[in-house]
C-alpha cells in the first residue's frame, strides 16, 4: 500500500521556499541580462556563470520541490529550463535575450503559482499556460528530442577543475589542485585590485558549534568582510577541518581571527608576479580598472546558509507568548502598590525581582522584534522585474535606482508594502514618464529615471517613489474637482486636497484609461493600504519635472505606544503616531456653527469631534459619569491630528495616560471596521479596541458632507 | 534511537524527509550544506545520512567520494535522496560509494523502506 503525503502539510513551506528561488531567479535574470548589453566588460561575461548555476540550482529545487508536492505540471516546466540552463551552462545555447524572456516568463508564471496557491482553480487554470510554455521551449530549443535530456545537475554548473595553471601566489595543495578557471580569475583580479589573499582554517568542535560557530557561520563572516574565493574541507588523521581562500580589501582587518587560524601567502609580491605570469587564460581580466560591479550595483552574494528557516507561524507563536508575559508582567506589577504592610524585606524582594523581570522581558522583546525585522531589499527586490516589464509595456526606456534597502523593517510592513509600491511604479510608468522623443524635445534625458528609497527617521520609516517624468497637472485636478463641485468655491486648494482627490475611486483625469488603470484606483489601493499600516502619504510634484510619493510609515505594527482614552465610560486606545498634539478643552469656550464645533486654537479655528458621537452610543452614559455631573466646567481633552495641514480634534472625555502596547489583530469581518485598527490587552486582562483616528476623522470629514 | 543526519538544501524537503523517516523515532540533524553536513559528521556519530546532490558549496558526488576516502565514515550508512530519474545518476552514485538511491517525488514508505534496507547490516 502507498501511502501519499498530505501534501497541504508542506504547502507553506513549498510557497515559502519557492517564493525565495523565485526572487533570486529574477534577480540573477536581470544581472544576465546586463552582461548581454553591447557595452558589457570581458569580466561580467565571465561572472555569467555564477549567475547561471544560481539560476541551475533554483530552477532544479522548484522541480524537485514541485514534484513532492504533486504540483506536476510546475515540475514539468522548471525541467525544462533546467535542461535550457545546462545547456547554457555548457555553452551549446547562445544566450540572448529571446533566450531570457523565456526565463522570466517562466519564473512569471511559477510566482503566479505561488502566490494562488489557496486557490486550486487558479492553480488548476495555470496548468495550460505551464505546459504551452513548456512546449513552446521544447518546440524552440530542443525540436529533434521527444523530451529534454534529464539534466545531470550534479555535475552541471561546475566548470571542470582547470589543469593546474601558473598561479601568482603560492597556495597550499588542497586549493591550487581544485580550482576551477573562474577561481583562479577570480585570486588574480583580486590580486589586481590590491586586495589581499588570506587562507583561513577553521577546526570545527561540539563547543564552537554550541555557541553558533560553525562552519556556515564563519563562511558568512569571512564573506561579509571580503570575497570568498573557495571553501574546502580538509581530512588529517580522523581530525576534520575546513579551509577557506579569501581576498580582504586592503584596510580591513583580518576577521574572526579567535576563530580561524589565519596565513597570508606573500601578498605584498604577487601584484608584480603577475605581471610576469604568461597564464593565457587570465588576458581577459588584465585590465586594472575594470568595473567588476555588475550594473546598476546589485550584490548578488548567495544568501548564506546558517540562516535557520523558522515557520512563520512559530514566529508569530513565539512573539503572542512574549506579549502575553509583558500583559501578566504588568499585572502583577499593578499588583505590587496593594501589599503595602506586608513585610519589607520579602517586598522589597518582590520588587527588585519584579523590576529584573522588566529589564528581562524588555530585552527578550527587543530580540523577539529583531526577528521580525528584515532588510526593506525585499520589499524592493521584485521592483526591477516589475519595472522592466511595465517599461516595455508602455514602450518606455526606464532606470531604476533604489536607496536604502538595507534598513530593517517589519516583516508585515514588507509584505503590505509591495502592492502600494507596485502601484505607485506603475503610476509613474503610465503617466509619470514621458515617452523617450518627447523627453527629448522637452529637453530632458531619453531615459526616465524612477527612484525609490527608504529612510529610516526614529520609529519611522519614510519611503519615497520618484520619477523624473511630466508631474502632475494640478490645474486639471482642481478643475475636474470644481467641475465635480468636490471643492467649493473660494476654498483653497493645496497638494493635499489633490491627493485626496486623486485618491478617491474613480477620480481621474486622464481622457483614456490605459493599461494598467488610470491613477484613480491605484491611488486608492495605496491610500488604504498605507492607512492600514497608520502611516501617512504625501504628494509633492512640479509640472514637467517630477512626481514625488512620499510614504511615512511605522517601523514596526504590532507594538505601539497608545493613549488609553475614555469616552461615555468605555475606554479606547488611540496610537500615539497619529496624535500631534495633546489640548485641554474648556467646553465653555466651544462655538457651534452649523457644520459643526469650533474651538480657538493658535489664532485659529479647531474643528472638534466627539468621540462619543462617532460612535453614536443610544445608551445612557454609565452612572460614573452622569452627565449632569459633567456640568459645564468640567474639562475634556482633544487629540489633535495634522499640525499645519487641516487639523482635526478628536474630544474624550478623560486620558487615562500612554502605554506600550501589544496590537492583536481582528481579522473576523464581523468586527473589522475601517476606523478599528485592532485590540490590546490592559494589565487587568481587560481588552479595549485600538482606534485608527486618520481613519475616523476621514468618517468624520465624509459626515460633514 | 537512530540518529540520522538530513542533508539537504531544501527546508521543506528536509521536513518531509524528517516525516517521513519519524516511525523509526530517530534523532534528527540537518545540514544544508555540503561543508555543514561534513562539520555534523565530524562532530557527532550517525546511524545513517540521506544526502541531495545538488548543495550550493559541494556537489553531492563530490561529497560522497569525500567522506568514503576517509577512515571514519567509509562504512556510514548513505541514502542518496535526489531529484531526477535518471539510470546512470543511479549508477554513478553507487560507484562513488552511496548504499541506497531514491529519486524525488518519493512517498514516506518508500523512504521509509529505503532507509531499512540501508540500515540493514551487511
Amino acid at each position: 500500500m502507498t501511502q501519499q503525503f498530505d501534501s497541504q502539510e508542506f504547502l507553506q513551506d513549498y510557497r515559502a521556499e519557492v517564493a525565495d528561488h523565485l526572487q533570486s531567479i529574477s534577480k540573477h535574470l536581470l544581472a544576465l541580462e546586463d552582461t548581454l548589453k553591447p557595452d558589457a566588460t570581458p569580466v561580467m561575461i565571465l561572472e555569467r556563470a555564477p549567475y547561471l548555476e544560481g539560476l541551475f540550482r533554483s530552477f532544479h529545487t522548484i522541480k524537485g520541490l514541485s514534484g513532492m508536492v504533486g504540483l506536476d505540471h510546475a515540475a514539468g516546466l522548471s525541467h525544462i529550463v533546467e535542461s535550457l540552463l545546462r545547456q547554457m551552462l555548457k555553452a551549446e545555447i547562445e544566450i540572448d535575450s529571446g533566450l531570457i524572456d523565456r526565463l522570466l516568463q517562466a519564473q512569471k508564471l511559477l510566482q503566479t503559482l505561488v502566490d494562488q496557491l489557496d486557490d486550486v482553480t487558479a492553480v488548476s487554470n495555470l496548468q495550460p499556460d505551464m505546459s504551452a510554455l513548456r512546449d513552446k521551449i521544447q518546440m524552440e530549443y530542443f525540436p529533434t528530442e521527444q523530451e529534454p535530456l534529464a539534466a545531470s545537475g550534479s555535475e552541471a554548473g561546475k566548470p571542470e577543475a582547470a589543469p593546474t595553471g601558473q598561479l601568482p601566489i603560492p597556495l597550499p595543495n588542497i586549493l591550487a589542485d581544485h580550482l576551477n578557471e573562474l577561481e583562479r580569475n577570480k585570486i588574480i583580479h583580486s590580486l589586481l585590485e590590491g586586495k589581499r589573499l588570506g587562507t583561513a582554517i577553521f577546526v570545527p568542535s561540539p563547543e564552537k558549534q554550541a555557541s553558533g560557530m560553525n562552519v556556515s557561520e564563519v563562511r558568512k563572516q569571512l564573506q561579509d568582510v571580503g570575497d570568498l574565493i573557495k571553501a574546502a574541507p580538509m581530512v588529517s588523521g580522523s581530525a576534520v577541518s575546513f579551509i577557506f581562500l579569501v581576498a580582504l580589501p586592503e584596510g580591513v582587518p583580518v576577521p574572526i581571527e579567535d576563530v580561524v587560524e589565519w596565513s597570508f601567502p606573500n601578498a605584498e609580491e604577487a601584484p608584480a608576479k603577475l605581471q610576469a605570469s604568461s597564464d593565457p587564460r587570465s588576458v581577459a581580466v588584465q585590465q586594472p580598472g575594470i568595473d567588476k560591479q555588475p550594473a546598476q550595483g546589485r550584490s548578488l552574494r548567495s544568501p548564506s546558509v546558517t540562516m535557520v528557516r523558522v515557520d512563520l507561524i512559530t514566529l508569530e507563536e513565539i512573539f503572542q507568548q512574549v506579549s502575553e508575559l509583558v500583559v501578566e508582567h504588568s499585572r502583577l506589577k499593578e499588583l505590587l502598590p496593594l501589599l503595602k504592610g506586608a513585610p519589607t524585606p520579602a517586598l522589597d524582594t518582590l520588587n527588585q525581582t519584579t523590576n529584573d523581570l522588566s529589564r528581562t522581558l524588555k530585552a527578550l522583546r527587543k530580540t523577539v522584534m529583531s526577528t521580525r525585522m528584515v532588510p526593506l531589499a525585499d520589499a524592493f527586490s521584485p521592483m526591477p522585474l516589475a519595472i522592466r516589464d511595465l517599461a516595455r509595456g508602455y514602450g518606455k526606456e526606464i532606470q531604476l535606482t533604489l536607496e536604502g534597502e538595507n534598513t530593517q523593517v517589519d516583516r508585515i510592513l514588507v509584505e503590505r508594502l509591495l502592492e502600494p509600491l507596485l502601484h505607485l511604479v506603475r503610476n509613474a510608468i503610465a503617466h509619470g514618464i514621458e515617452p523617450s522623443d518627447q523627453r527629448q524635445a522637452a529637453g530632458k534625458p531619453r531615459v526616465g529615471h524612477i527612484c525609490i528609497s527608504g529612510q529610516p527617521q526614529g520609529e519611522w520609516i519614510k519611503i519615497v517613489v520618484e520619477d523624473d517624468g511630466r508631474g502632475i497637472d494640478m490645474a486639471a485636478v482642481e478643475e475636474k474637482a470644481r467641475k465635480l463641485g468636490l471643492i467649493e468655491k473660494g476654498q483653497e486648494f493645496n497638494s493635499s486636497d489633490a491627493l485626496d482627490l486623486i485618491s478617491m475611486p474613480g477620480f481621474s483625469t486622464q481622457k483614456d484609461v490605459n493599461m494598467g488603470a488610470g491613477r484613480g484606483m491605484g491611488m486608492e489601493v495605496v491610500m488604504r493600504s498605507v492607512r492600514s499600516m497608520h502611516g501617512s502619504l504625501s504628494l509633492q510634484t512640479e509640472p514637467g519635472k517630477y512626481t514625488r510619493f512620499s510614504l511615512r510609515l511605522p517601523l514596526t505594527l504590532t507594538i505601539m505606544n497608545v493613549i488609553l482614552v475614555r469616552s461615555a465610560g468605555e475606554t479606547y486606545a488611540i496610537p500615539q503616531t497619529a496624535v500631534d498634539e495633546l489640548i485641554e478643552i474648556e467646553p465653555q469656550k466651544i462655538v457651534t456653527v452649523e457644520s459643526g464645533q469650533l474651538y480657538p486654537y493658535k489664532d485659529a479655528s479647531l474643528p472638534l469631534i466627539h468621540l462619543r458621537d462617532l460612535f453614536q452610543f443610544h445608551f445612557h452614559p454609565p452612572q460614573e459619569e452622569p452627565a449632569s455631573n459633567r456640568g459645564p466646567a468640567r474639562m475634556q481633552y482633544a487629540l489633535i491630528n495634522g499640525k499645519n495641514e487641516n487639523p482635526l480634534a478628536l474630544v474624550v472625555d478623560r486620558l487615562l495616560g500612554i502605554r506600550e502596547s501589544v496590537v492583536r489583530t481582528l481579522p473576523d469581518p464581523l468586527v473589522a471596521q475601517p476606523y478599528i485598527a485592532g485590540a490590546t490587552e490592559l494589565g487587568d486582562g481587560s481588552l479595549v479596541l485600538i482606534l485608527d483616528l486618520l481613519a475616523l476623522l476621514e468618517i468624520f470629514r465624509q459626515r460633514r458632507k | 534511537m537512530p540518529r540520522f543526519l538530513i542533508v539537504d538544501d531544501s527546508n521543506t524537503i528536509r521536513k518531509i524527509i524528517k516525516a517521513s523517516l519519524r516511525s523509526l523515532d530517530p534523532t534528527f540533524d540537518e545540514a544544508g550544506s555540503g561543508l555543514e553536513a561534513i562539520e555534523q559528521l565530524a562532530l557527532h556519530p550517525y546511524d545513517a545520512i540521506t544526502l541531495d546532490l545538488n548543495m550550493p558549496d559541494m556537489q553531492g558526488l563530490e561529497f560522497l567520494r569525500f567522506i568514503r576516502n576517509q577512515h571514519s565514515f567509509k562504512h556510514l550508512p548513505v541514502l542518496v535522496v535526489t531529484t531526477r530519474a535518471d539510470g546512470k545518476i543511479e549508477q554513478d552514485v553507487l560507484v562513488a560509494g552511496a548504499d541506497g538511491y531514491l529519486s524525488k517525488p518519493f512517498t514516506p514508505d518508500q523512504l521509509l523502506e529505503k532507509m531499512l534496507e540501508v540500515l540493514k547490516p551487511r
